[in-house]
């Protein structure tokens, strides 16, 4: 057990350090602009840039454009980036998961076609996992998709859908088989979002605009050479990615980096010298730093080989309370101030508010690590 | 960065855990008063006899293992100072103080962990940090039930230690008090696990309902979270900030499981009979330790961010 870096992965965070203090001199992201074609578009040319260097995949394989580093740098590049406010956009759902997932399970034609776009950055996706009636209960989700010749012809919606707008690609759950047991049915489809019947409607949110779509898919014929993994046997291969997704994100890295800026905003207003509000931020500063931790014992697990434990569900919600930790102290910081529409503590209590929500439920967290890691029994 | 064990660390850990299987845990916590116990002379002169308390100097170990050690004292129900034996005193002294040795600060007011036992106090205070050897006296014994026998301690006087730092000094005991709460906070919710899987309510065990698994699993997150933060802390040789966010997050994980514990295990969690209150008991203790001085959470907002207060 020790807990120092090597000095590659050192020397790593200092060269990223080094580009991202260049490269993001006037870029402040706010979380309402997310999926504004405006952000896109900027982490489009950011991410053409990290990728010539060989740093938008530094984890993957070197067939695939990665160079194969531990899974550390990929943890490193994860907090640098979150820590200036992500400005890869949405790559970082490719980089993280749905390339590994294509590696894993993808026919030579899909990875020739979509591996090289990711490690080059200039491609976007989105997720078509969640619909009108399965949410947390993804395994109930309808979205048909009956087989035809070669094709699959796809009747169904999509719902709370990020960066559809801006995708090429959706990696999309379909029921292929709906009498199956609810696992056992679901196929995953890459499919492109031009496909004729692939009709993409905004929703208006709270959380800023091009947040969320809807995806509606009428008559949608799909050529089988887009299946990813075994038809029917979809949900194996979104079990491992799910594992990915709930720590791809290093959120603490946000919080803290937000709880920093709040911190120094408040103290030039002379409010922090309150005993209550130093309590306040010193505990919220301590979630972040265990959350921290939590994703660290995750990533030792990847760096060492071994499977997907359940601490995975542990460093998710950790970065949970983490969020809402900070969250709850933005108010206290900026005072009324903090109502105005893009500031900080706006911002951060936004951020607060959707994260139990996004990929995967806080309270399915909890599920699985009392089942899993308490060996609590079932219910 | 490794969060598993080395073969080294894993041979200290089992030896510890034998010797503390046989002359430590609920049965020996019981036959030396329980909730209201007297100090264990006798495991302490087994684990100095061990060198299990010089770690922090040894020739390969270091403060990852003194803390490791304090931990797994801790979860054991070790009634002897094995954190302030372990993290504080190598850190200040190149030769033993006479045991037991208590620690405090110069405005403490109460009662003090193995007060009355001592023979060495080392006092932090506002510029220096000193050393008294008082002569044991049950006068100065205190009646309490949290777990450590208590005692009061005139604070006044002795010697100051040279070169010792009143922030390191604090920062050392902040990671002993984060790994006690760490190794209490473990061995309350590993007990109340065990019972909620078998005590069986409306035809099912009550761990079987969701309102506890979530309250539980909040709860294993908070110990998680701190026992890493509090091995980081140490490893990296407890700087202040580090040390202080360890504490801070194994105080809210100790406030929670206080009292959550013994929600989840009902009327048997307060008999004598059942083992949950030696543990239990004992977090409110260390949890009142901990906000001497300064509370670590302004601490870590102080070395983070300079915040003070005029």
């Amino acid at each position: 057990m020790e807990f120092g870096w090597s000095a590659e992965d050192a020397t790593f965070r200092k060269e990223i350090n080094e580009f991202l203090a260049t490269e993001l001199i006037d870029w402040t992201p706010s979380q309402r602009q997310l999926g504004s074609q405006d952000n896109v578009q900027k982490s489009r040319e950011f991410n053409a840039k990290l990728a010539s260097r060989g740093w938008l995949t530094p984890h993957w394989p070197t067939e695939y454009g990665g160079r194969e580093t531990s899974p550390w740098q990929h943890i490193i590049m994860g907090e640098e980036m979150w820590s200036v406010g992500e400005p890869r956009g949405p790559q970082y759902m490719n980089v993280n998961w749905i390339g590994p997932s294509i590696m894993a399970h993808g026919t030579p034609e899909q990875k020739r076609e979509h591996l090289p776009r990711i490690a080059a950055g200039d491609v976007i996706w989105c997720q078509g996992f969640s619909e009108p009636d399965a949410g947390s209960d993804l395994a109930s989700l309808r979205t048909r998709a009956v087989r035809d010749g070669s094709e699959f012809v796809v009747t169904g919606r999509k719902l709370w859908t990020s960066y559809a707008s801006s995708a090429e690609f959706c990696y999309l759950l379909v029921r292929t088989d709906p009498e199956a047991e609810a696992h056992q049915g679901i196929s995953v489809l890459l499919t492109p979002t031009s496909t004729p019947g692939f009709e993409i409607r905004p929703v208006e949110s709270m959380l800023g605009d091009h947040a969320f779509h809807e995806l509606v898919f009428t008559d949608m014929r799909v050529p089988d050479s887009c299946l990813l993994g075994p038809e029917n046997g979809g949900w194996r291969v979104i079990r491992e990615v799910l594992a990915f997704e709930r720590v791809g994100a290093p959120r603490y890295a946000r919080a803290a980096l937000m709880l920093d800026r709040m911190v120094a905003l408040a103290r030039e207003r002379g409010v922090t010298d309150s005993p209550v509000i130093q309590e306040h931020v010193g505990a919220a500063r301590a979630a972040c730093e265990a959350a921290r931790m939590l994703v660290y014992r995750v990533i030792d697990e990847r760096a060492q080989g071994l499977p997907a434990s359940p601490n995975v569900y542990r460093a998710r919600a950790a970065m949970v309370q983490a969020e809402r930790a900070v969250g709850q102290v933005a108010g206290e910081l900026l005072g009324p101030e903090g109502l105005m529409s893009g500031s900080l503590a706006d911002d951060q209590l936004r951020k607060s508010m959707v994260a139990g929500v996004a990929a995967g439920t806080y309270e399915m967290q909890l599920n699985s690590v009392a089942r899993l890691a308490l060996k609590l029994p079932q219910g | 960065m490794r969060f598993d064990l080395d073969d080294d660390q894993r041979g200290l850990l089992d030896a510890i855990t034998t010797l503390l299987q046989r002359h430590a845990g609920p049965g020996r916590m019981r036959a030396i008063g329980g909730a209201r116990p007297s100090y264990d002379a006798g495991l302490e002169a087994a684990l100095t006899e061990g060198g299990y308390l010089d770690c922090l100097v040894g020739p390969d170990t270091g403060p990852l293992e003194a803390a490791l050690v304090t931990e797994t004292a801790a979860r054991f129900l070790a009634v002897a100072p094995v954190g302030v034996r372990s993290l504080v005193v190598p850190a200040l002294f190149t030769e033993p103080l006479p045991s037991p040795v208590a620690i405090t600060t110069h405005d403490h007011t109460g009662p003090v962990r193995y007060g009355a036992d001592a023979r060495s106090v080392i006092v932090v205070g506002s510029t220096d940090v000193r050393l008294l050897s008082p002569t044991p006296s049950a006068d100065r014994r205190c009646a309490s039930d949290y777990g450590y026998p208590m005692g009061t301690i005139d604070a006044r006087g002795g010697e100051v230690i040279a070169d010792a730092s009143v922030e390191t000094t604090l920062a050392f005991w902040q990671v002993a008090l984060a790994a006690e709460l760490v190794g209490s906070t473990t061995a309350a919710l590993d007990l109340t696990l065990n019972y909620v899987r078998e005590r069986q309510q409306f035809g099912r065990p009550v761990g079987a309902f969701q309102a506890l698994q979530h309250r539980l699993a909040e709860m294993s997150i908070l110990v998680e979270g701190s026992r890493w933060l509090t091995r980081e802390a140490a490893w990296l040789g407890m700087p202040v900030e580090a040390s202080a966010a360890a504490l801070t997050h194994a105080m809210t994980a100790g406030r929670r499981i206080m009292f959550e514990t013994h929600q989840m295990t009902g009327a048997m969690g307060f008999t004598t009979e059942y083992d949950l209150h030696l543990s239990t008991m004992r977090i409110p203790a260390l949890l009142l330790e901990a906000e001497e001085m300064i509370s670590p959470s302004r601490r870590l907002a102080a070395a983070r961010w300079s915040l003070t207060s005029s």
